[in-house]
């Protein structure tokens, strides 16, 4: 076995199973798994943004007040993948509902405890950022019935204002940065369910995606929540700039993650490890480099570590290469390391799967209804803060 | 504002609604519970069960877990019949779990001596294959029959009545118009002899014009599918005091040319095996390490071991395709042949061999074991033996005798008197005389012309070049000279094995027996790393009970076997008749195969043909000829197995309404393995000697009145009291003192034929110590006991039952070498040349076989050359079979584990193949034979040669649950899972020039797999939607 980064030549002793292997190699996950992962990695990545900025009493930020619906929609979006996923949802509750201590080992079973409060606390969030009169007028104006229905959906935020308290706003805070960060690390973490999976059962890769959540955060704080802005009260609002910066630095470990652990595995790792990395030196190599190094990684560095990096165009173009390349990343080590047969023989080229990609598309269907729904029921902004 | 807040409410809408709609099945499933399993058992370890074991957390020492029963018995979920150690539920009676049981060889390349308590096993239980884990949903199957079962309506109606165990033996014993409650109007009237009148005909001939075809009560056929060892015994002392010969397995479908052509090279033996675990090269011939052959894990196992030694074992597999284990690294390469060119490849690499001289010289020069063993040798061949090549003379194309020679009386017998040129004289010699003799001579002498089997085959190999034997089995010149140079370096450790791969072909006689002649050359029979015949099996007919003996039936069964074996067409009266009248006597209605036996694939087209002879009872025991036989599942061949005015009378054995079974009248509840008896010998790859034993680990099937479980055995009991035949009642077996022993149940003669496994003579340390009162409790053999005790002797129970602890009885692993050579060597003279196989006719054409081998063509039966019927251009396919490790054999189909691995098995062809014709893997493509067309899915690899497509055995059924039926106006849904795949042997190519025969192999017997010609077409979606 060749080490990818030491051996000139990276010609894997590895084929397409297809070319070589008779008996069946069922992936356990497709790429609902990926999909799941990746909002999930990057709702965490914007709730920890969103926790520090809130942290620094920036609440009339766009980035206080449009945050936190992507996160919610995000959230539902990565619970559609996973529920589509594992084809019976019922039995994993219920299996879950009674069967605690038979998942001694099983890091999934906090991701099914924490995940919901996140969802219910970011949902909740979303209109607590909101001005608590501006929201308490829209929903007044309201019929009686849709009044009812309306503070069922915005759990009664006209009524109070956690930001007027600032230790439970603390207190709230901090469990958001804790969700914040276990968001992203529990996207990489819990493929650790699987065991012997080469790569899924690495600290580096839950580092990666935790750098990963963080910088396509920073960028869609860039480039997507004044978009939301502007699309529920049709202003720009320029986001705090050390956003740019985050999301430079963050994308930056991202690169330095990702050779460095190729590097470690094809130096330190076992032998399905180099598999691994040769798979993704090798035949995955350049879906890898244009995909995830080059549109993820180089492409938004470098359209904002440039002058140019202060424009909208690019961090828009940040903010697309940085979400395309970060989901590029999730393909290929949620399909990559399961790809690889554990004889080592061969590996699974992809192959499109029609359920998968409907679930694809269902998912992206629901999170943008939520989102939108969060969005629509936002109230306008009379006041704001900083225009383009 | 309110615009952008209605259009925003629109898309929340539009997203959340179609959203939910397309994720409606997801949720759907999440809101009911049915089927949202149960509460775990344990904290830790969930529902598993518990141990079978437990240890004392203070001194480590291991007791018996009384939860489970442990017994060992032997498998057959595939032919390697690996030990087992099966675990019982007490409380329930049911098989929780298989896995392998350490005494026995398959298991543990170290296994553990018989002599050691099996409390000591605990911390090392063998292993077994998928297969053999997966085997209690072969007992526990839905679909299992466990009544008997008769006909309602006509044969294959699906319709079927439960009848009582009694009435089953009334009415096929006493026979009469026992189909007129059928409500079948085609045979209602059918007068039925049934055994009864069948064994009253026991006086009379067959044909008083044809004597050679004996007795009427060869009207019983007894064709087996799987059944083996001391349960085919059981069956044969049946069949035999009835009156027929005619009791056979299944050997003909499955290798039978494989051990004719090792019977050519290696006299009387069936298997010959390598020494995996010291060899340095294995040619792998059609078969591959880890996925086929016997034992199947074992073999893998062995290879492993041995290729992970720093010097150790290389191999070549020789296929047309890559198999799961085939290669793996870079000690073993694939060599992928056009199929049924093996013996072109091999002869290529002969002819390479002697022209560059890279055979062992030495050793073939020596004439005889004696001369052999002076020389250090451990074997000796004929390869010195002179052979009468003029074809006028009257010896013409035997092997010269020393009075041919004109060296007087010969002072050996057999193949000791053979005529050899002594190397040191250059004068003819008896080959007792002579330590070195003459390989390549021909020449005169006496006045005879001869040539030495050496020579014979040295010419037989240069008939082509060896670019013309590359060109024939694609396989570059290049390659087949690296191949016979590294066979030819490693002095005695290098070994040709082949399996069924090489020899299902109409020419595999010849290809197998090229294949083997290479070890010959190398000379490594006997040697460490070489070629074995390994250890054999423990008699179990005869020593404490005679169980075979019927001494007023002997000799009550002779003549022709119905599927025209081991006899010679010109032996026969037809034969001579025909030479009488003036008639050219060839071709014969159907072949004869003189050199062959269990011509299992003949016996249907034959018994309706009435050629040589009609068959009145047939028995169809656990068989499947309409699915496993190529082409017997054509429709117009099951309309005649249909009529019963073709065959009176049929009865399956069987365990479920099978794909063949459920062509028959009745059918009686047989047992799965599990419920099963059988002695079991090893096989040669594990080097020592062993006889596995089968038996009842659980009782599944119903009870006859006085509680005997049916079954097989049962049956033909209860038949043979009701008729009175000898050997049964209470005038059973005779014990050896002469006294006789009741014979009135099953255990009443396994269980002696166990007592001589226990107690015939020792081979060293292989004595089954008694059973220890732990290890009766462990087995729960005490009730067992208790209920037979009157089958054995007071004495013999505690050895009986130390090898029923044990699974059997099996030599140390340390015995299989003494002194760094193999133990169990054979010693007698190995053949270049075939005299048997020289002398004999084809039956169809009137010519000689040949008695070494050559690089002849496959042809049907009267010579035509199958690329001439098929044309390629039009066929471009050749279709072989496989099978894989996960599926065998048709019955695994009720193994719902390994269908969860593989459900489908798909017609698996080459990439570029696949690229040409546009197929994506997955697609749906017809296979179109000349015979008829099937529909599977494409499954695209690399691993297969291009020009061929494979599909794995045992999928598509149409019966054994997969299809509807009905039993007492019940109906029974079949399971579409049981349906999945492709099954191509339906459409296999017919022998054009004999009715309803699938191609053969005339000179070996074995029924074609690998000569049918294909096109593949890709299906269409409009085509789809039509199907």
């Amino acid at each position: 076995m060749s080490n990818p980064l030491t051996t000139p030549q990276f010609v894997p002793p590895l084929r397409p199973m297809t070319e070589l292997y008779n008996v069946g190699h069922e992936r356990p996950f497709s790429i609902l798994f990926a999909n799941y992962s990746w909002a999930l990695g990057i709702a965490g990545g914007l709730a920890l943004l969103w926790a520090i900025n809130a942290w620094r009493d920036n609440h009339e930020r766009v980035e206080h007040r449009f945050t936190l619906p992507l996160v919610a929609a995000l959230i539902i979006g990565g619970f559609v993948n996973v529920l589509a996923e594992v084809q019976q949802p019922g039995r994993l509750i219920y299996g879950y509902y009674l069967g605690w201590y038979n998942w001694d080992t099983a890091i999934i079973k906090y991701g099914i405890l924490l995940l919901p409060v996140f969802l219910a606390l970011s949902w909740w969030l979303a209109f607590q950022s909101m001005p608590r009169e501006r929201l308490g007028t829209e929903i007044a104006r309201l019929s009686a019935p849709w009044r009812q229905l309306a503070d069922i959906f915005s759990l009664w935020s006209r009524f109070y204002s956690l930001f007027e308290y600032r230790f439970l706003t603390r207190v709230v805070l901090i469990v958001m940065v804790f969700l914040g960060l276990f968001g992203p690390l529990y996207s990489a973490v819990f493929l650790m369910n699987e065991h012997g999976v080469p790569v899924w059962n690495s600290p580096a890769e839950a580092m990666l995606f935790l750098a990963s959540g963080i910088g396509v955060a920073a960028a869609m704080m860039l480039g997507l929540v004044p978009l939301l802005g502007w699309i529920a009260g049709g202003e720009w609002l320029t986001p705090r700039p050390y956003h740019r910066w985050t999301a430079v630095i963050a994308l930056a470990l991202c690169g330095t993650i990702w050779y460095g652990w190729l590097w470690w595995i094809g130096r330190f790792g076992s032998v399905e490890d180099l598999r691994a990395a040769n798979l993704f030196m090798g035949p995955y190599g350049e879906q890898i480099f244009w995909n995830w190094t080059f549109a993820g990684l180089i492409v938004p560095i470098v359209a904002l570590i440039t002058p140019l990096g202060k424009s909208v165009l690019m961090q828009t173009i940040a903010c697309i290469g940085a979400i395309w390349g970060s989901y590029a990343a999730r393909i290929g080590i949620v399909l990559g390391g399961e790809a690889i047969n554990r004889s080592g023989a061969g590996y699974l080229a992809f192959h499109t799967d029609i359920a998968a990609f409907w679930y694809t598309a269902v998912s992206l269907l629901l999170t943008g209804g939520f989102l939108f729904a969060l969005l629509a029921a936002m109230p306008r902004s009379s006041t704001p803060s900083v225009k383009a | 504002m309110l615009e952008r807040r209605g259009v925003l409410a629109l898309a929340a809408a539009a997203g959340i609604g179609a959203g939910t709609a397309g994720f409606a099945k997801r949720l759907v499933d999440m809101i009911p519970f049915t089927s949202r399993g149960r509460k775990a058992l344990h904290p830790v370890y969930g529902n598993a069960d518990t141990p079978e074991w437990l240890r004392d957390a203070k001194t480590g020492a291991l007791k018996p877990n009384p939860q489970w029963t442990l017994r060992h018995t032997v498998d057959l979920q595939c032919h390697s019949e690996c030990g087992l150690r099966v675990k019982i539920d007490r409380a329930t009676g049911r098989v929780q779990r298989i896995i392998g049981n350490p005494y026995h060889p398959n298991t543990l390349s170290d296994y553990v001596p018989v002599s050691t308590p099996m409390i000591d096993t605990a911390r090392l239980p063998g292993t077994v294959c998928a297969r053999g884990n997966a085997g209690i949903q072969s007992a526990y199957d839905p679909y299992r029959v466990l009544v008997p079962l008769k006909r309602k309506g006509a044969r294959g109606s699906g319709q079927w009545q439960p009848i009582s165990w009694e009435r089953l033996i009334a009415e096929v014993t006493d026979g009469g118009k026992i189909f007129a409650d059928t409500g079948d109007a085609n045979s209602k009237d059918i007068e039925v002899l049934g055994f009864r009148g069948l064994y009253a005909k026991r006086g009379e001939m067959m044909d008083p014009k044809a004597p050679e075809l004996g007795h009427r009560t060869n009207g019983l056929v007894f064709q087996g599918g799987r059944i083996v060892g001391s349960r085919m015994l059981f069956a044969q002392r049946f069949v035999h005091s009835f009156g027929s010969v005619n009791v056979f397995d299944h050997v003909n479908e499955c290798e039978l040319s494989h051990h004719v052509a090792t019977h050519h090279v290696y006299p009387g033996v069936n298997m010959t095996q390598p020494d995996v675990r010291e060899a340095k090269f294995i040619l792998y011939w059609g078969t591959q390490p880890g996925d086929a052959n016997f034992p199947m894990q074992t073999q893998g196992k062995f290879a492993a071991e041995a290729r992970a030694k720093a010097d150790g074992l290389k191999y070549a597999v020789i296929d047309p395709l890559l198999s799961r284990g085939g290669v793996v690294g870079d000690r073993a390469n694939w060599v992928p042949i056009e199929p049924g060119t093996d013996g072109a490849l091999a002869l290529g690499m002969i002819r390479w061999i002697i022209e560059n001289k890279r055979y062992d010289a030495k050793y073939l020069a020596c004439p005889a074991q004696a001369a052999a063993e002076a020389a250090g040798e451990l074997s000796h061949t004929d390869a010195s033996h002179l052979v009468i090549v003029d074809p006028k003379h009257p010896k013409a194309r035997t092997l010269l005798t020393a009075e041919l020679a004109g060296l007087g009386k010969p002072k050996s017998v057999g193949d000791g008197d053979r005529a050899v040129i002594d190397l040191a004289t250059g004068q003819p010699a008896q080959a007792a005389d002579v330590t070195r003799a003459t390989i390549d001579f021909a020449g005169a002498v006496n006045g005879i012309a001869v040539k030495t089997a050496f020579r014979l085959l040295r010419e037989a190999a240069q008939e082509h070049t060896l670019a013309e034997y590359a060109a024939i089995c694609g396989v570059p010149e290049a390659r087949m000279v690296e191949l016979a140079r590294e066979f030819t370096a490693h002095g005695k450790q290098a070994v040709s094995t082949m399996y069924r791969g090489v020899v299902k072909h109409p020419n595999g006689y010849y290809n197998g027996v090229a294949v083997l002649m290479l070890n010959l050359l190398v000379g490594n029979l006997n040697e460490t790393g070489g070629m074995t015949t390994g250890g054999g099996g423990y008699d179990v007919k005869k020593g404490r009970y005679d169980v075979m003996a019927v001494p007023e039936a002997t000799g009550a069964a002779f003549g022709v076997i119905i599927n025209r074996e081991g006899v010679r067409y010109e032996e026969t009266s037809e034969y001579r008749a025909k030479v009488a009248a003036g008639t050219n006597p060839y071709p014969a209605k159907r072949p004869w195969f003189p050199l062959s036996f269990a011509m299992y694939t003949e016996t249907l087209p034959s018994a309706i043909a009435r050629y040589p002879y009609a068959a009145d009872i047939l028995i169809w025991h656990k068989a499947t000829p309409l699915y496993s036989v190529p082409t017997q599942g054509n429709p117009d061949f099951v309309k005649v197995v249909q009529d019963p005015k073709n065959i009176p009378l049929i009865i399956a054995s069987d365990i479920v309404v099978g794909d063949t079974s459920m062509y028959a009248d009745y059918i009686l509840p047989d047992v799965s393995f599990l419920e099963s008896w059988c002695h079991v010998d090893t096989y040669p790859t594990t080097l020592t000697k062993g006889t596995g034993l089968r038996w009842p680990v659980v009782n599944l099937t119903a009870q006859t009145k006085d509680g005997r479980h049916t079954c097989m055995e049962e049956f033909l009991i209860d038949v043979a009291k009701r008729i009175g035949m000898p050997g049964y009642g209470e005038k059973g077996i005779p014990d050896a003192q002469g006294k006789y022993w009741p014979l009135n149940r099953r255990e009443d003669w396994y269980l002696k034929a166990t007592a001589n496994l226990a107690t015939t003579k020792s081979v060293g340390n292989d004595v089954v110590p008694p059973a220890t009162a732990e290890e009766i409790a462990i087995s729960d053999l005490a009730p067992f006991q208790k209920a037979f005790a009157a089958s054995l002797k007071p004495e013999e129970w505690p050895d009986v039952l130390g090898v029923m602890v044990r699974g059997g009885r099996f030599q140390p692993a340390s015995g299989g070498r003494t002194d760094g050579k193999l133990a169990y060597r054979f010693i007698k003279t190995l053949h270049f040349y075939a005299e048997e196989t020289a002398t004999t006719r084809n039956s169809m054409t009137g010519a000689f076989f040949h008695g070494t081998t050559r690089w002849v063509p496959p042809t049907t039966a009267l010579g035509k050359k199958l690329d001439t019927l098929d044309d390629p251009k039009q066929w471009p396919f050749t279709i072989i079979t496989l099978k894989g490790a996960l599926q065998t054999h048709s019955r695994l189909v009720s193994n719902y584990v390994l269908r969860d691995i593989m459900p489908e098995n798909g017609v698996r062809m080459a990439a570029s193949d696949a690229a040409k014709l546009g197929v994506r893997n997955g697609d749906w493509v017809d296979v179109i034979t000349p015979e008829g067309r099937r529909r599977g899915r494409a499954v695209v690899v690399e691993g297969v040669r291009p020009g061929v497509i494979a599909f794995n055995v045992g999928y598509g059924h149409w019966g054994y649950g997969a299809s509807n039926y009905g039993v007492g106006g019940k109906r029974i849904a079949g399971d579409k899972v049981r349906r999945a795949g492709i099954h191509l042997n339906p459409v296999m190519r017919r022998d054009p020039d004999v009715w309803q025969m699938s191609l053969m192999d005339l000179v070996g017997g074995s029924v074609v797999f690998f000569n049918t010609r294909a096109r593949i077409e890709k299906v269409v979606a409009r085509e789809m939607a039509h199907a």
